[in-house]
């Protein structure tokens, strides 16, 4: 039925400025160097870790550790509780935080934190390039209130755990980090220019 | 008192995991007993606040229905809750946190 869209609306001419684009196989080359750059990102890496499908991470919720981690593997569930303790820092851990912007350091950009040093052992602050790492510790008369039994020694297990990846580890406690702030302060601006090859 | 659940906060128990442990996935009970009151108040005293961790359902032992919940302020210190002490914990978690812990709950 003609009409007033012009002369060719049903004429089905081909118009080159439609096809479809075609890349060249340089270009292609080029798209894939960018992806695998990406994969290898630690930020996009955690990006992807937490934006797994909602299905894994609504059933994982239901089931509980042991079964999720069956279903969808033991790293997937122990970095989903990594995951959760970076968004819940302790108030020592945000003091830390506070600390290390005072000097200028930046998360994700500077330093990690929950970083994976070895499965089921995360740091709370890591420089991963230099393998240094900060472990900031608070509150144990309140652990102690609560508890029946001893536990192993934690501390003991993470040094191991860290000396045998070739890390470096620094201990803050809450009360260094109240009382002795400024020794603090100097230590990590140390630590950093270790980290960073370089001062600040 | 028609319609309200009441828990007997002095009847239900809490237990303290070992950290580091649960962190790796296992349920180790280190804490002594301590009741849902007692710990409401230590809660409170110390400034702690209640998070839901994605992982929180124990299926197995003593605690078997109930919960893994992560208690956090100076440091931070994970419990096992039994899951009858679950219509308690509504004013310590977000709106949120309290829906999907119900929604983990349901069998």
């Amino acid at each position: 039925m003609p009409g007033n869209w012009g002369d060719d609306r049903d004429a089905r001419v081909p118009n080159p400025s439609r096809q479809p684009l075609q890349a060249t196989e340089e270009q292609r080359e080029a798209w894939r160097a960018l992806g695998r750059e990406k994969f290898r990102d630690p930020d996009h890496q955690r990006y992807a870790q937490s934006h797994r499908s909602t299905e894994s991470l609504r059933e994982a919720g239901k089931h509980g550790y042991q079964a999720t981690a069956e279903r969808y593997g033991r790293e997937f569930a122990s970095d989903l509780l990594a995951n959760h303790r970076r968004e819940q820092p302790t108030r020592p851990e945000r003091e830390m935080q506070g600390l290390l912007a005072e000097l200028g350091a930046q998360e994700g950009r500077d330093y990690q934190r929950e970083h994976k040093v070895a499965p089921g052992v995360y740091a709370d602050f890591a420089w991963p390039e230099r393998k240094v790492a900060v472990e900031v510790h608070g509150g144990a008369h309140q652990a102690a209130f609560f508890l029946e039994r001893g536990m192993p020694e934690r501390e003991e297990r993470r040094t191991a755990v860290y000396e045998r990846e070739g890390w470096t580890v620094h201990v803050v406690t809450d009360r260094d980090l109240r009382e002795g702030r400024e020794g603090t302060r100097a230590r990590m601006r140390e630590t950093l220019a270790v980290s960073t090859g370089g001062g600040r | 008192m028609r319609g309200k659940i009441m828990t007997d906060t002095n009847a239900l128990i809490v237990q303290m995991l070992d950290g580091d442990a649960w962190e790796r996935g296992e349920i180790v009970i280190v804490g002594r007993p301590v009741t849902l009151a007692e710990w409401f108040g230590k809660l409170v005293e110390w400034e702690m606040r209640l998070s839901l961790m994605p992982l929180s359902r124990i299926t197995d032992g003593p605690y078997d229905g109930g919960h893994v919940l992560m208690a956090v302020g100076d440091t931070r210190l994970y419990f096992a809750v039994p899951a009858a002490a679950i219509p308690v914990l509504r004013p310590w978690l977000t709106e949120r946190d309290y829906a999907e812990l119900l929604r983990r709950t349901t069998r």
